[in-house]
């Protein structure tokens, strides 16, 4: 039999044709919702940025992560989001709970181990008070759970020793924004991004550690090439790589520098007058009752020649920074993270960003505001919004004051002055009062502060010590911490449960669940309602549900200046993210706060363009802070400015990070120094360097680089075998309680 | 003459309907389908661009055609 | 002219089952060469394929440290010298999704997003979004 040419080629693209209905890109590229596959709605685990993403769930776990092309974040990730998954079954995760026993840590079940947790707890709030017990949680949990443990522990125990991380990372910027407008949080949010021409960067790594808002700075400037970077860092960081201007300084000078830019504002006429007799009052300590001549007056000692001495800068790059500043008809954007919050003058410097926009009037319009960039997922919607710190309660509310606490009485349904007048211990004091043996018992929820306190030896010590009963929940084991715990619960992680978290612009989001949690891990609303069940207040903490908790906080917010009640569980779960206040269902959120028009909590008649209703006289209040050194500086025998901070590869110290295996790269914690330091005491890049302060000493290996500052060693934090914060001081802001983790001098030798 | 086998990219779902109404127009020889989004076909026209422009064409009036893509592309012009 | 055709067909044919489109789909996987693991890539690409890294450095992903490894891996077992497209997924969801479609079928990201520039459509840059 023969075949024709012709036959053959029309059989063989029939043929070929047929066969390439079976053939399908096996896994990869096939993302349809089928073959058992799903994609859930969620928000990454780490940074304060707050992207939205959509969790791949296959075969009951994450196999992939994508961005939410819906969200604030257009889709985009960062490799630490994108690379989440391999958080979830990393080796070290906790399945089963563990209880130590004859000085080691063995596995238990929950019922013996929640019932050691209830008894010692119950038997010191017995014999010494509820402030012989405390709580110590995390910008990282939940709203909910954040929630829970605030109303049992200050409303049930009756201790208002319940504090979190974020006092070691956002407190500065709350007292900044409190003191300069009466109440906390931005009032702008990232959309402002695209209207800026002028962007302020100062004292943050914004291309290593928020790089998705750094990838909208550069897509403005790309599409926009007349907007101006400014980066104010003592280091040439690679966010200084798109900077028009990048000034370095000497670290913790850069309150002389905010200052002298407001001065060339004033002495050039950029400031706005009306704006500043309409909303502005003036302050110096603690009282607003200074005026404009006396800032004038103030800012004379603040030329940019005077800066520049004090600083180690230009006075010419200052001026120039002043005028794009304030130039007219520009939109002017502030961020700032760790370099100015991270500070014992945390506080103040913060004012003087704000200051600069109150004088300039640069404020509550497209691309004009100062926008305190968050480090932690949900620093803002559970610990700061949802009052958990020592001296606050929830929504603006704080212990201090009468109807404050009576409201929340009232709410909590607890008997009036039954939550204490007195505030308690903040993050510092708090150790030192587990120190001391004056708090016998600490329940530790989703953080590391074994790695992480400043000058971490010392409480090291004192959560190793006998007196102590240390009890930490954790979705990993071991930590720094749980190695030094009497009880290790395991945690539900991430993707294993559902609630909210609320990120740096006022974005409130659900979390929705994915998969079940591991092993016998429980989430951590859980595991606090148990406790409070077993020590009697289980009424207070009656919780099925994170949802069921959601209920209750609507609730809590309404008539505040926060309040979302229209933001339902169900409206969440539809949305991409809100923005508070949301006072009612269907209201589509607030850009920009205290604007009228804008912010549902300003009356339409309000004869002004903004209220800052967070104060009785509607004013926001410049400060007058002059430049004061840090805490520790150089000398003789400590001759170099010791820094630490992250890097894009890792998050805080790196328990989650570090089990990805593209990541292994960059999980050894290095010293960077400037070349001319490396020459100085003969080292190259590789070798080892010790390095010691007044509190303790460390051995990183060094990286060469011309981004430090002659004098300056950056270390990284990530790190769980080579801890910087056996250096670090742990002085604090005397306003808001948060440590200089940024500024303290040391010696570095060959090792 | 061209002689080509293609599959037609279909919405999900689509591909029965789009077999029988593309079969037997244009020169096009529907050779089966996976009843879901993809149809196997026989293209024979004169020349190359002449089956580029068919399949634009179809892809512009058929609004449940995604996409045409040829496997295989033969001349039997001997 | 016809046997070129029918070739290239055939490699369509056949190529479908590995990363379609490329001229390297037969090569089989190198691994990296052993480095130290703190090593950073650009210390040791910088010199020897300056090409590479300066393409990738002055691109958007280079601006936005989109490093070496979200895309190929570390230099351990898990490298990678062409990714799948899968791994662009994380930032680029709907564009990956779109190689299910037609137009796409059987090619990946880079047959026409040059590595290691990476660029995107022109027009898409208008408007700025994309």
């Amino acid at each position: 039999m023969s075949v024709t040419r012709r036959r053959f080629i029309e059989v063989s693209a029939a043929a070929s044709a047929l066969a390439a209905l079976r053939g399908t890109a096996e896994g990869s590229a096939s993302l349809a919702a089928d073959g058992g596959e799903s994609w859930v709605k969620g928000v990454c685990r780490y940074c304060g940025t707050g992207c939205g993403v959509y969790m791949g769930v296959r075969d009951g776990s994450v196999f992939a992560v994508k961005g939410d092309p819906d969200n604030h974040n257009a889709g985009f990730l960062c490799m630490k989001n994108f690379l989440l998954p391999q958080i979830m079954s990393a080796p070290d995760r906790l399945k089963h709970p563990l209880v130590r026993r004859n000085g080691e840590l063995r596995r238990a079940t929950w019922d013996e181990a929640m019932e050691l947790v209830a008894k010692r707890f119950g038997e010191a709030i017995e014999r010494r008070g509820p402030d012989a017990v405390g709580f110590y949680g995390s910008g990282q949990a939940l709203t909910e759970e954040t929630y829970v443990a605030n109303k049992l522990f200050k409303a049930g125990i009756g201790t208002n020793n319940v504090e979190g991380n974020p006092r070691l990372c956002m407190a500065s910027a709350v007292g900044g924004y409190v003191t300069s407008y009466g109440k906390d949080e931005p009032m702008g949010s990232y959309e402002d991004i695209d209207h800026a021409d002028v962007f302020l960067l100062v004292g943050s790594n914004t291309a290593e550690c928020h790089p998705i808002l750094f990838q909208r700075i550069v897509r403005r400037k790309e599409t926009h090439p007349e907007t101006k970077v400014i980066v104010l860092d003592p280091r040439r960081t690679p966010t200084a790589r798109i900077a028009d201007l990048h000034i370095g300084f000497e670290p913790g000078t850069d309150l002389a520098i905010l200052n002298a830019m407001a001065q060339v504002i004033v002495a050039e006429g950029m400031n706005d007058p009306s704006f500043v007799d309409e909303h502005v009052s003036f302050g110096q300590g603690k009282a607003a009752d200074k005026s404009w001549a006396d800032y004038e007056a103030f800012l004379a000692d603040y030329t940019p020649q005077a800066a520049a001495e004090i600083a180690g800068c230009s006075a010419y790059d200052i001026v120039t920074a002043a005028r794009w500043f304030g130039g007219r008809g520009k939109a002017s954007m502030s961020m700032w993270t760790m370099g100015l919050n991270q500070r014992t003058k945390g506080v103040w410097v913060n004012n003087l960003v704000h200051n600069l926009h109150l004088i300039t009037g640069k404020i509550g319009t497209p691309g004009s505001t100062p926008l305190s960039l968050t480090g932690q997922p949900n620093a803002c919607g559970g610990v700061r919004d949802g009052g958990g710190l020592s001296h606050l309660l929830p929504y603006g509310r704080v212990i201090a004051n009468q109807t404050h606490r009576a409201q929340m009485e009232k709410l909590w349904g607890v008997p009036a002055g039954t939550i204490q007048p007195k505030p308690g211990l903040a993050t510092v004091d708090l150790f030192r009062a587990l120190e001391a043996g004056d708090l016998e018992c600490l329940y530790v929820m989703c953080t590391n502060p074994g790695q992480s306190l400043p000058s971490v030896g010392r409480y090291r010590k004192a959560m190793e010590s006998q007196g102590s009963f240390v009890v930490v929940t954790e979705a990993y084991h071991p930590t720094r911490t749980t190695e030094l715990a009497d009880v290790v619960l395991p945690a539900a992680l991430w993707a294993e449960k559902e609630g909210v978290y609320g990120c740096t612009e006022r974005r409130y989001q659900l979390l929705e669940q994915a998969v079940e949690p591991l092993g016998e891990a429980r989430p951590d609303f859980a595991i606090l309602a148990e406790l409070g069940r077993r020590l009697g207040y289980g009424e207070l903490v009656p919780y099925e549900s994170t949802a069921q908790v959601w209920e209750e906080i609507l609730t809590v917010c309404a008539g505040t200046p926060y309040d979302f009640t229209g933001m339902s569980w169900e409206a969440l779960k539809q949305s991409h993210g809100l923005l508070w206040p949301l006072p009612e269902p269907g209201h589509p959120g607030t850009k920009r706060r205290y604007v009228r028009g804008e912010d549902p909590l300003v009356p339409s008649d309000h004869p002004k363009r903004m209220k800052f209703y967070g104060r009785a006289d509607d004013r926001a209040v410049v400060w007058l802070r002059p430049q004061q050194p840090p805490a520790e500086v150089p000398d003789a025998e400590y001759p170099y400015y010791l820094t630490t901070g992250r890097v894009i590869e890792h998050w805080n110290t790196g328990t989650m990070t570090r089990s990805c295996k593209e990541l292994r790269a960059a999980v050894e914690a290095m010293a960077e120094i400037h070349p001319g330091d490396a020459h100085e005491i003969g080292v190259e890049a590789g070798d080892r360097v010790k390095i010691a302060s007044r509190r303790g000493e460390e051995t990183f290996r060094v990286k060469v680089t011309e981004s430090s500052r002659p004098g300056l060693i950056f270390v990284h934090m990530h790190d769980a075998d080579r801890i910087g914060n056996r250096i670090t001081i742990d002085a604090v802001d005397p306003g808001s309680k948060q440590p200089e983790y940024k500024i303290c001098a040391v010696r570095m030798e060959k090792a | 003459m061209i002689v080509a086998g293609v599959v037609i990219q279909t919405l999900s779902g689509a591909a029965g309907e789009v077999a029988r109404s593309v079969d037997g127009t244009s020169g096009l020889e529907v050779q089966g389908d996976d009843g879901n989004q993809r149809v196997a076909a026989l293209w024979r026209a004169v020349e190359g661009s002449t089956l580029e422009t068919l399949s634009e064409l179809l892809v512009a009036s058929n609004e449940r055609v995604l996409g045409v893509f040829p496997v295989y592309v033969g001349d039997i012009d001997v | 002219m016809t046997l070129p055709l029918l070739l290239l067909a055939v490699l369509f044919v056949l190529g479908a089952q590995e990363t379609p489109g490329s001229k390297n789909a037969d090569e089989p996987q190198a691994g990296h060469v052993e480095v130290e693991p703190s090593d950073d890539c650009a210390s040791c690409h910088v010199e020897m394929t300056p090409e590479i890294h300066s393409a990738w450095f002055d691109s958007d992903h280079g601006v936005n440290n989109v490093k070496c490894f979200v895309c190929h891996g570390s230099a351990g077992s898990d490298f990678v010298k062409r990714p799948e497209p899968s791994r662009c997924l994380g930032c680029h969801g709907e564009q990956v999704e779109s190689l299910d479609g037609a137009f796409m079928k059987g090619k990946d990201c880079f047959v026409c997003h040059e590595p290691h520039a990476l660029s995107p459509h022109v027009a898409s840059r208008e408007g700025g979004e994309q």
